[in-house]
């Protein structure tokens, strides 16, 4: 396992950088620097240029990038919040990002699994339509329009909750933009955990189990639930990742100071250091979360630590 | 010496208004909103906050030498007082200047500072501190945007920005004759240089903190130090910026006595549909309004057509070495410009944009003399005939001897109502016998394309004045701006006219100056249409009705500085 997981940090590790590099390519290649306003001399840009250090071989700034990276510095926005320090504009945001990614996790996965069992266990009943009809909804619905729709009855119409972001009430303004983000999340573990459930209660050990006369309650939780789980895991590492990086659209709705929002706004204006620094996170956001996924996938069952291992 | 009665009245009589921004005038009542912060309009002795919540982009900086867009010089402005500040109706009024004499050949302006000027930490604000600032702006090293303004000022030795030009900032004509005293030499007059001064660039800053700061100075809170009528007291990029009234400002008990709000926040909100339902829910006291939010709102009280100072206009390309050679062609040109029906594409725009009539925006600027608009001296050079644009059309074929196409550039991330702007051009240019390929791209992609490589025929393009003068247009299309006129175009009589007023009889004579103007824009939009108005940018949108007191500039910056509940 630790040989394992040594080998997974190192690859993790060079595909960062590799994905670095194309991000500094690719900003290169795309059209219009970050100063390139109408009013703008040559003379103006290219002290802007220099100020920067965007005059230097795209090799060599990327050297120095991930020299400064090491020790936590970013490089400066140019256009956003001008001559603010990336890492420092990172901190804030990215926790919101994360505890309204979280949290659509959390209200997705209660309800996912909640829906999926009780449609499992309802097999063909009524139960299991609804369940089923609710999950293609959630699928269909984009996050955005189920936003507008909560803003406009829960927030607006009903006053349950505000409508924007408040800094002085966070948790309680960020469940809104929460249950907007998780409705696709529920339909797909809701989806996933119906199928998977069947399964594992049409298998052998089910049967065995159940003519044991082992509690239905005991039997569902510690048996069927965590063999169905096994699977789910992996799905659930990508829909959070999928979350973190997919709510940038949410955040504009509920006007939420978070990393996926300023992303946008970096890749609009040119702003590479932002756009690099928000891909690299979400690149690193998510080779972590497969790692741990991986982790967890061995912890939960383990044939897949002893192959894995030993391959 | 002259006295400052006597110079407003003479020399700098270009800097008095028209009477008024016609941009808004929030004289609605009968409120159904109030601010879920107020006290609404029961001021009697109380003792509660009056603030204000207004929707606001993201600031991007608050050191004056780098900010490059409105929403930071507002913000600036809201902390930062200049010499001069502009009243409501665009005339420069004395602020941090106590008072100002100019000498009489116009070229030596002497500014006395108020004693009772002080920065809020309670040091004095001193002549040391605007030297310091408007070097800060010329300094290579902070690579300003603004960095020629003194120079468009007419300031001795404005152009020392430039590293060519073997100038430094020392060499910048503002000294400092004693602690209270800051004189500036002009090399020329200039009927805008009291305006500027209310511009942030040329705003004071406090050497010892700014120094004691460094490369953080500005970056935060505790890291910026009024002088204005407001601290800024919280900034949470992307989020929201909060001013409260200063009490170490000269003027903080005419401030209380005339009921300003104590806080005025700014909230960052960039999806229009869930700002208006935060203005409709009371949490907010301004809100934008998108183009198809206008008609459902139109009759709401406190519903505003702000008009604002960009201007719209078809750049067309006539470089020798462009891909198509048809823009020489004067009848091309022309059959441009008559075939656009402007008030169509305003009424599809919907968003209180209003039709060009020529290339100097409405309530930009004033006949010396008399005080009338620009717009109403010059009239309409541009008009809407289909007829006229066939046949200028049909003559330009026949002297090409083929149909014409073009590719129309715009900007894609600059707002519905422009996507709506350009399709509306191309369906127009069409309607006369073009054939209008569209080719949308984000702005920054856009000034790419005709900035840097001058790779287009027609792009839909603009301008915001950077002054209350005529001379910010006029300067884009002079033969010799290679920074602006992307284009190319160039025409003699043009040139001539504009460097009359600038720098020939219109220096010393307002009127000749002004009548230059009025000539050499005929030129540019009747005679050789070298470039097509299309329309002045207007914002629509709701202001509580309980408030008043925002000042709107169509150039210059907005003033947030007076908000009152009525």
């Amino acid at each position: 396992m630790k040989k394992y997981i040594t080998r997974r940090v190192l690859i993790s590790i060079a595909t960062l950088l590799m994905i670095l590099l194309m991000l500094f390519i690719l900003m290169d290649l795309m059209p219009g620097s970050p100063f390139n306003d109408e009013k703008l001399t040559e003379a103006q840009l290219a002290l802007l240029y220099q100020k920067y250090g965007l005059d230097k071989p795209i090799l060599v700034r990327f050297f120095l990038y991930v020299k400064n990276m090491l020790s936590g510095d970013l490089g400066v926005s140019y256009a956003i919040n001008k001559n603010f320090a990336i890492a420092d504009m990172l901190k804030g945001r990215f926790s919101i990002s994360l505890t309204v990614g979280a949290m659509a996790m959390v209200i997705g996965t209660i309800l996912g699994l909640t829906l999926g069992i009780l449609a499992a266990l309802n097999h063909n009943t009524w139960i299991d339509t609804v369940c089923s009809v609710i999950s293609v909804i959630g699928v269909s619905v984009p996050s955005y329009v189920a936003a507008l729709l909560l803003a406009y009855y829960v927030a607006f119409k009903l006053q349950l909750l505000p409508i924007l972001y408040n800094q002085s009430m966070p948790i309680k303004s960020l469940l809104l933009p929460a249950l907007a983000l998780s409705v696709s999340p529920t339909a797909n573990i809701a989806r996933f955990t119906r199928s998977e459930m069947i399964d594992v209660m049409n298998s052998d050990y089910i049967l065995l189990a159940q003519s044991k006369g082992i509690k239905n309650y005991k039997l569902i939780i510690r048996h069927a639930l965590r063999n169905t789980l096994i699977p789910i895991i992996t799905v659930m590492g990508p829909i959070l990742v999928n979350l973190l990086t997919g709510s940038s659209v949410i955040e504009k709705i509920f006007g939420i100071p978070g990393i996926g929002s300023l992303m946008i706004s970096g890749i609009q204006q040119n702003d590479y250091n932002v756009t690099i620094a928000c891909s690299f996170i979400y690149s690193l956001m998510y080779i972590v979360t497969m790692l741990i996924v991986d982790i967890l996938y061995g912890v939960i069952d383990p044939r897949i630590r002893v192959s894995k291992g030993g391959a | 010496m002259l006295k400052k009665g006597l110079i407003i009245g003479m020399s700098l009589a270009l800097l008095v208004g028209c009477g008024g921004n016609n941009a808004n005038s929030n004289t609605n009542n009968n409120s159904a909103n109030t601010s879920n912060e107020t006290t609404s309009n029961e001021n009697t002795a109380s003792q509660e906050t009056k603030a204000v919540t207004l929707q606001a982009a993201d600031l991007i900086s608050m050191d004056t030498a780098t900010a490059t867009d409105g929403g930071s010089f507002i913000a600036q402005t809201m902390c930062i007082s200049g010499l001069m500040e502009l009243d409501e109706n665009n005339n420069p009024i004395p602020d941090l200047a106590e008072s100002y004499e100019v000498s009489d050949d116009g070229l030596t302006y002497t500014f006395k500072i108020r004693d009772d000027a002080k920065w809020a930490n309670g040091d004095p604000v001193t002549a040391d501190d605007f030297v310091y600032g408007w070097q800060r702006v010329v300094d290579p090293a902070n690579a300003s945007d603004y960095n020629w303004i003194f120079e468009t000022a007419n300031v001795e030795n404005g152009d020392c920005y430039d590293t060519e030009s073997g100038k430094t900032k020392e060499d910048l004509g503002i000294k400092a004759v004693d602690e209270k005293t800051v004189e500036v030499k002009l090399v020329a007059p200039s009927g805008f240089f009291l305006s500027l001064l209310a511009f942030p660039s040329f705003f004071p800053v406090n050497r010892k903190f700014a120094e004691e700061k460094g490369d953080q100075y500005a970056l935060s809170v505790e890291n910026i130090l009024a002088c204005g009528p407001y601290v800024m007291t919280s900034w949470t990029p992307g989020y929201s910026y909060e001013f409260e009234l200063n009490d170490q400002y000269f003027g903080y008990e005419d401030y209380k006595a005339a009921n300003t709000v104590d806080k005025v926040t700014f909230r960052v909100i960039t999806d229009t549909q869930t700002a208006l339902l935060e203005y409709q829910s009371k949490n907010i006291d301004t809100v934008q309004l998108s183009g198809e939010q206008v008609d459902a709102n139109k009759e709401v009280d406190g519903f505003t057509n702000r008009l604002q100072g960009y201007l719209f206009y078809l750049m067309i390309n006539v470089n020798n070495n462009a891909d198509n050679d048809d823009f020489k062609n004067l009848n091309v040109r022309q059959a441009m410009s008559y075939a656009l029906d402007r008030e169509a594409i305003v009424t599809a725009m919907n968003d209180g944009s209003v039709a060009a009539e020529g290339i100097i925006p409405i309530s930009l600027a004033c006949n010396p003399d008399t005080g009338a608009d620009f717009r109403e001296d010059a009239g309409a050079l541009v008009s809407y005939d289909l007829d006229k644009a066939k046949e200028y059309y049909e003559a330009a074929k026949k002297e090409l001897g083929h149909d014409i196409t073009l590719e129309l550039l715009y900007d894609t991330d600059q707002g519905d109502s422009l996507i709506k702007a350009a399709e509306q051009v191309q369906y127009f240019l069409e309607q006369a016998g073009f054939t209008v390929n569209l080719n949308g791209k984000p702005k920054k992609e856009r000034l790419s394309l005709h900035s840097d490589d001058h790779n287009f025929d027609v792009v839909l393009t603009r301008w915001g004045p950077d002054y209350a003068d005529p001379q910010t247009y006029m300067d884009l299309f002079k033969s010799t701006n290679t920074t602006n006129n992307d284009g190319a175009w160039a025409n003699a009589k043009y040139d001539e006219l504009v460097n009359d007023a600038e720098t020939g009889k219109g220096i010393s004579d307002p009127a000749v100056r002004w009548q230059d103007f009025l000539d050499a824009e005929k030129v540019l939009v009747l005679e050789d249409a070298g470039i097509v108005p299309v329309f002045q940018m207007g914002s629509a949108m709701i202001i509580n009705p309980e408030i008043e007191g925002i000042q709107f500039h169509s150039a210059g910056v907005d003033n947030y500085r007076h908000i009152v509940f009525k």
